[in-house]
């Protein structure tokens, strides 16, 4: 399991067609967990074969405290900057929001793009992106700047990147 | 539109006549008098809006995204002037440049730069600020002899 410390980070809730709400954090976690089933045959009793099993989902939470949402100038749809809740569900200031996973059919998801700004000037940025992720359980408080939400996303590992910074 | 009874006539062309290779090309530049069409193409970018707990929105002018935004668009605004205010030119033909596409406006310069020196593409340049009425300089001129003119008249 990975713990970010959110402190020096931000969180992007992105769709899939360039809507995005930036999330200004102040204090607070967020963990992913990639597993995997190692299926391990034995022959005559003896370790032998390993296979891969059944992939398993990318389990999500996260627990913070944000300063300030950043969303959209003219917020597509109706309803102002989009609240976490919004981007998440698919409503109020995202309701025209486009899910980021290909398939239509599918519920709703959305990218979770963590982009943590070390406190030095000499260290590399780090983009970590959790894909197609689907809320399971959600709280959120907009006049405590609460939020805390666990889920899945459809991808067994993350997309990470480091850069220097710019 | 008239000030003090005299009407202002419509816009004329500011004309300049570039020699080059024993020919005589001549650009004409009229004034844009109306970004509306630059708009439909590409609408003034607005800073992204904040939301503090408790719900207070407020814009963020400072964004980085923002300002580069703003900067591109800048840059897509002066090449529409440009390009529209030498429609003026007859016989003007770019090879890249689309109107409907907003990526290749800034492509005058390029092709410009092909046939002319930067020198005579500066004067082309002057000339459509000219016409568009952005020339500070003859603001400036017309204005001295407006207020010369007046001091002469109290004197006398």
């Amino acid at each position: 399991m990975a713990q970010i410390d959110l402190k020096q980070a931000t969180v992007t809730i992105k769709d899939g067609d360039g809507n995005s709400l930036e999330i200004r954090i102040g204090e607070g976690n967020l963990t992913y967990t990639e597993a995997k089933n190692m299926e391990y045959k034995l022959n005559r009793g003896v370790l032998d074969e390993v296979r891969e099993g059944d992939e398993i989902p990318m389990a999500v939470t996260f627990d913070f405290i944000w300063d300030y949402l950043k969303g959209p100038s003219s917020a597509s749809g109706s309803g102002g900057t989009p609240t976490i809740e919004d981007a998440l569900k698919q409503r109020g200031g995202a309701a025209a929001w486009i899910s980021s996973d290909a398939d239509t059919c599918r519920p709703y998801a959305v990218d979770l793009v963590i982009l943590y700004i070390p406190d030095c000037a000499t260290g590399d940025q780090e983009e970590i992106t959790l894909p197609d992720f689907r809320y399971e359980s959600l709280a959120h408080d907009l006049s405590a700047g609460t939020v805390a939400a666990s889920g899945n996303c459809n991808a067994t590992e993350v997309i990470d990147t480091r850069a220097a910074q710019s | 539109m008239k000030i003090n009874g005299k009407i202002i006539e419509g816009p004329k062309p500011e004309v300049i006549v570039i020699p080059k290779g024993g020919e005589e090309f001549v650009f004409q530049a009229l004034p844009v008098l109306s970004y509306e069409d630059f708009e439909k193409l590409c609408p003034t970018p607005l800073p992204p809006k904040i939301l503090r707990p408790g719900g207070e929105e407020s814009q963020d002018v400072n964004d980085k995204d923002f300002l580069a935004s703003l900067d591109d668009w800048s840059k897509k605004k002066v090449a529409w002037m440009f390009l529209i205010s030498l429609q003026a030119t007859e016989g003007l033909e770019w090879e890249t440049i689309d109107m409907s596409d907003p990526a290749t406006w800034n492509n005058y310069n390029t092709e410009l730069g092909k046939s002319f020196t930067d020198s005579e593409i500066n004067l082309i340049f002057t000339l459509v600020t000219s016409a568009c009425g952005l020339n500070q300089d003859k603001i400036d001129e017309a204005t001295k002899r407006f207020l010369a003119g007046r001091e002469q008249e109290q004197k006398a």
